[in-house]
């Protein structure tokens, strides 16, 4: 049963007050200037624009690092967690309360380190929500340490002598776990295609993830300047199921690969390719069930039947005086 | 199962079909004079006796997950024995006995009875049990109550009888309508929840919210004493939003309020739907009429809940639209979400009902009207027509089937009964009165499998015709007559097989009333001119003349005799043979538009072939449309024809570095992406400096516009990379 077939059709939200991206953005951003971060803050209000989610329906949550400032400027309800912690945090809200938009915005220290625990477990869950991987390889916030995504050899706060490790994949971590549903990979730098794929994430059902790959110019200022300069570092996932660039988009950005969003096996390789980047949809299955609809029941839960389950829950452990 | 899928005797002696042969079940070729008429098809000899042949019924109407099921027994008893019997010899005991209390329990499902599954199984056991030898007695009632435990639901038992296809529909439909009245009470459960929080968020900003009282209630029984509560209250006050719900919105959320705690429509304790369930047409007509004002009201004020909730009640807006909202303005849609009505006529109504019935349903009113016809020879023609013309109607569900086809299109009907729009349901019971020697189960059966009462089905919601119309159900869609083979033994003892197909005059000669329209021929006065009936009805009148079209029929002693039908018999066949034509087409089975463009397209590629001249190499042709391919993807710059400075807007990040630089020269635009403001506003300097921070760089700064401008030489060096 779907509102839409019970509230007559002029009934419903009047457009005289359509929403503006002014509307959905709240203080002046503190990110440096330059940062992808604003790229991708400003993809998201355009996105919140164009679908007119309801500021009041919709929740940021974010963990700790630069991208976790997102929710302060999003004119939405915000939650800003603790480390690592940005997922479990988005799963209560959209538990209790599941027709909330949720949006995730996470750091590549905060979602592949110290919340991986968290992050394997939310994409078993499948809970419907929009996880933003801000993914600049690099701990930002702390003035330059090495963080997951970091390439080998980089030289950091913390590795004085070059990195030792291979980067972990985010892309290929995500599409290895069990339930996985949506996988896609975005850059900052081509904010058109970032917008659609945001809407894609959005749209689909289930967890959504997104790594975007995003400059950091205050201290990775290399690492992607040539790649932003030259079209062809860039190959478009395009598939009618998936990502459809624009004319203009796909005259530019002309190395492109058709690929199925319904093939895992072809993501996978595909994930594990870094150069050229790929951008699109890597991994797209609505079929996968959802935590949260394991949990439809036929009960509401009101305050006085919630108030109740936890008093009897409190009363098994708690000591009372003797009559 | 059909009725005739199954072919092999089980000794493989010739001349019987699935039952185990005796002497009388032999067929011989008549050669005496013809018998009283108690003929019947030939290849309906094998199913004199039903109780012991595994098939579709008896049906279990019962109840998996919340949702209504109908299920053959024999399925039932499948899956039990999957799940306890180990393949292999290991289970092989466990089966047996499983399977001869499954003939008992068939043999309970007696016509125009109902009992329930587990009582049957439990009656019946105590039948199967030896009478002595306690061991036994003991390890059988332990196996058989494993099985029963091992079923996979329980339910009442349906033979195909003149109530079963009603008792399907009903059960099905109950099924749908309980699983739209439990989203439906779920839905209004949660409105009040929201709307009482809006109430109650309300109520903590009035003054009675804020005494020690209230605070100490709202703390529950723990910790009380840790709590000034006096204090507190004076604490709250001094912070509390004193702004409170307009009293014209209170009052709007106090009557949605009232209005879905007082709803009727659905009960929560009772899924019966009886007020809904109507065997007269103007009964339903008029019980459905007398609630569209409660509906009408319940919609208005879940509008009013949805609006509030979401905080987009404009009063300007919606409080005459509102206003307005009445019984008149309910759209299908949102009819169809209330309990739909069900009506389960017997017999072909008149034209006047007809007419009217055709205009509810035509009008998108959600109405589910099923017509069970139990003699289709007594009815009149319209009785295999009404579902075809239904279709005509686009925005119906139509399905017509045979009662022997329920437990197999199970899942189509319940679709169809759950479908938010009008549906026509046609049925075949098979419960005519004339036709004694044959089962209502057969006789059904016979009326798909000789074409005259097909199954089909049309789902508006698909998007194109192949997947609205369905053919599935028919046994071999793609021919025109269904054939089996057929084995007999001559009078010089000589077996003899062949093809039969089975016909309309087939299934009209199972009816005594056309005894007299058939002549009936011993083998002794079978010629070479007589051709079987399948292939004379179709054959074009020139061709007909001196043939003579018969089919196979045997008598009670199972002797085999020719029937050679009249010319009335033929025509009918004929037509029935023209319906099915047409609803194979429609079914895309050997479609005549189809063909003819394929001929045409043949005969189009011959031509060309005859005279085209050889085509050109195939990586020539690439070779252009790469070309240009590359040329088009040339990456696009955008650059004006002046020397004007430019941004790729398209292209901004938001990075805000040339709105620090120069937010009055540079700004963003609806979609917060940076272009050019006004130009008169910032220096070319400014215009060179954004473009050397630009991350993306998309900023062009053109030629100075200002000869004057200082350091001017210095400033175009610097914006040469960028032009």
């Amino acid at each position: 049963m779907t509102t839409c077939n019970l509230i007559p059709e002029c009934c419903r939200h009047s457009g005289d007050d359509a929403l503006t991206v002014e509307d959905y953005g709240r203080a002046l951003p503190r990110w440096c200037l330059g940062c992808g971060d604003h790229a991708i803050l400003a993809a998201v209000q355009r996105f919140c624009r164009d679908e007119q989610l309801p500021p009041e329906k919709t929740v940021c949550v974010s963990g700790i690092g630069c991208s976790s400032r997102f929710p302060h400027y999003m004119e939405t309800y915000g939650f800003h967690g603790i480390h690592g912690r940005a997922l479990p945090i988005a799963e209560g809200i959209k538990m209790a309360r599941p027709e909330l938009n949720v949006f995730v915005s996470t750091g590549d220290g905060d979602c592949c380190s110290i919340g991986a625990a968290h992050w394997i477990h939310a994409i078993r869950y499948n809970m419907d929500m929009t996880v933003l991987l801000h993914d600049n390889e690099i701990y930002g916030l702390t003035k330059k340490q090495a963080s997951p995504t970091s390439p080998r050899g980089l030289t950091t706060n913390t590795t004085p002598r070059g990195s030792y490790l291979n980067p972990l994949n985010p892309l290929s971590a995500t599409l290895g776990v069990a339930n996985v549903s949506f996988v896609a990979q975005a850059v900052d730098w081509i904010p058109d295609i970032l917008h659609e794929i945001i809407r894609m994430a959005y749209h689909h059902k289930g967890f959504s993830f997104v790594r975007i790959l995003q400059r950091c110019p205050a201290y990775l200022p290399n690492t992607f300047e040539a790649r932003v300069k030259d079209p062809s570092s860039v190959r478009l996932l395009t598939h009618e199921d998936g990502l459809v660039p624009t004319p203009a988009i796909a005259r530019v950005y002309g190395n492109q690969e058709e690929h199925d969003p319904l093939d895992i096996h072809r993501a996978r390789e595909i994930a594990s390719v870094s150069d050229p980047i790929p951008v699109g949809i890597l991994y797209r299955d609505p079929a996968v069930p959802r935590y949260e609809d394991s949990f439809d029941s036929d009960r509401t839960d009101t305050a006085e039947t919630t108030g109740t389950a936890l008093e009897r829950e409190l009363d098994k452990i708690t000591i009372q005086a003797s009559a | 199962m059909q009725p005739f899928e199954t072919r092999q005797s089980r000794n493989g002696r010739p001349g019987t079909l699935d039952q185990p042969p005796a002497r009388e079940d032999q067929f011989e070729t008549g050669n005496q004079k013809a018998p009283s008429p108690d003929f019947r098809p030939a290849l309906f000899a094998a199913y004199r006796d039903l109780s012991t042949l595994r098939h579709d019924f008896p049906l279990v109407l019962g109840w998996q997950r919340g949702e209504a099921v109908v299920r053959p027994l024999s399925e039932l008893i499948n899956e039990a024995l999957r799940a306890i019997a180990p393949p292999g010899a290991n289970g092989e005991r466990l089966r047996c006995e499983v399977l001869t209390l499954e003939e008992n329990v068939r043999g309970r499902a007696a016509p125009n009875t109902r009992q329930r599954l587990s009582d049957a199984w439990k009656s019946a056991e105590e039948e199967v049990l030896p009478a002595s030898g306690e061991t036994g007695r003991n390890e059988l009632r332990a196996d058989l109550a494993k099985a029963g435990a091992a079923l996979p639901t329980d339910g009442d038992l349906v033979a195909c009888d003149a109530n079963a296809t009603a008792d399907v529909v009903i059960h099905l439909w109950r099924g749908a309508e309980s699983r739209k009245a439990r989203a439906f009470l779920r839905r209004i459960d949660r409105l009040i929840h929201r709307l009482r929080n809006l109430l109650k968020a309300d109520a903590m900003r009035t003054p009675g919210a804020w005494t020690p009282e209230s605070l100490q209630r709202t703390m529950g029984g723990a910790f009380t004493d840790a709590f000034d509560f006096e204090a507190m209250g004076k604490a709250v006050r001094s912070v509390t939003c004193r702004d409170r719900l307009p009293e014209k919105r209170r009052q709007r959320i106090t009557e949605a309020l009232s209005v879905l705690r007082s709803q009727k429509l659905f009960h929560p304790d009772d899924l019966s739907f009886s007020d809904y369930l109507f065997d007269r047409y103007e009964n339903a007509i008029e019980a459905h009429e007398a609630r569209l004002d409660e509906i009408a009201t319940l919609l208005r004020a879940i509008g009013v809940a949805e609006l509030e909730i979401n905080n987009w009640y404009r009063e300007s807006v919606h409080d005459g639209v509102l206003k307005e909202f009445n019984r008149h303005s309910l759209t299908p849609d949102q009819l169809s979400q209330f309990p739909c009505p069900l009506i389960v006529l017997r017999e072909v109504p008149d034209a006047d009902c007809l007419a009217r019935i055709v205009k509810t349903v035509a009008s998108g009113h959600p109405m589910k009207v099923v017509l069970v016809n139990d003699d289709l020879a007594e009815s009149s023609n319209l009785a295999t027509e009404l579902a075809s013309m239904a279709i005509g109607l686009n925005d119906v569900f139509v399905l017509q089937a045979a009662a022997s086809s329920l437990g197999r299109i199970a899942e189509t009907l319940s679709r169809g009964l759950g479908a938010e729009r009008p549906a026509f349901f046609s049925f075949y019971s098979g419960c005519a009165t004339h036709t004694p020697l044959a089962p209502p189960y057969l006789l059904a059966a016979a009326a798909t499998e000789s074409r005259v009462f097909p199954t089909f089905s049309f789902d508006p919601t698909g998007r194109e015709w192949a997947d609205q119309f369905a053919l599935a159900g028919n046994p071999r869609p793609e021919q025109r007559w269904v054939a089996h083979p057929f084995t007999y033994e001559t009078d010089g003892h000589q077996r003899v097989s062949e093809e039969v197909a089975f016909t309309p005059i087939d299934f009209i000669g199972c009816n005594r009333r056309y005894d007299a329209r058939f002549e009936t021929l011993s083998s002794a006065n079978w010629t070479d001119d007589m051709i079987p009936a399948s292939e004379f009805i179709d054959l074009p009148d020139h061709e007909r003349t001196g043939r003579r079209p018969y089919i196979l029929a045997v008598d009670e002693r199972n002797r085999l005799w020719r029937r050679i039908p009249d010319e009335e018999l033929l025509r009918v066949a004929a037509g029935y043979s023209r319906k099915w034509r047409r609803l194979q087409e429609l079914g895309g089975i050997h479609n005549s538009h189809a063909r003819q463009l394929l001929e045409r397209e043949r005969s189009r590629w011959e031509e060309a072939n005859k005279t085209a001249a050889p085509p050109a190499p195939e990586t020539a042709g690439n070779a252009d449309i790469d070309n240009g391919a590359t040329a088009e993807a040339r990456p696009e710059t955008g650059r004006p024809a002046s020397d004007e400075p430019f941004i790729e807007t398209s292209r901004c990040t938001s990075c805000e570095e040339c709105i620090k630089i120069n937010n009055r020269l540079f700004a963003y635009n609806e979609n917060k992406q940076a272009f050019i403001a006004d130009l008169n506003a910032g220096t070319y300097a400014d215009l060179v400096r954004a473009a050397e921070n630009c991350q993306v760089s998309i900023i062009h700064p053109g030629q100075p516009k200002n000869p004057n401008e200082p350091d001017l030489d210095t400033l175009i060096e610097r914006a040469k990379p960028f032009l």
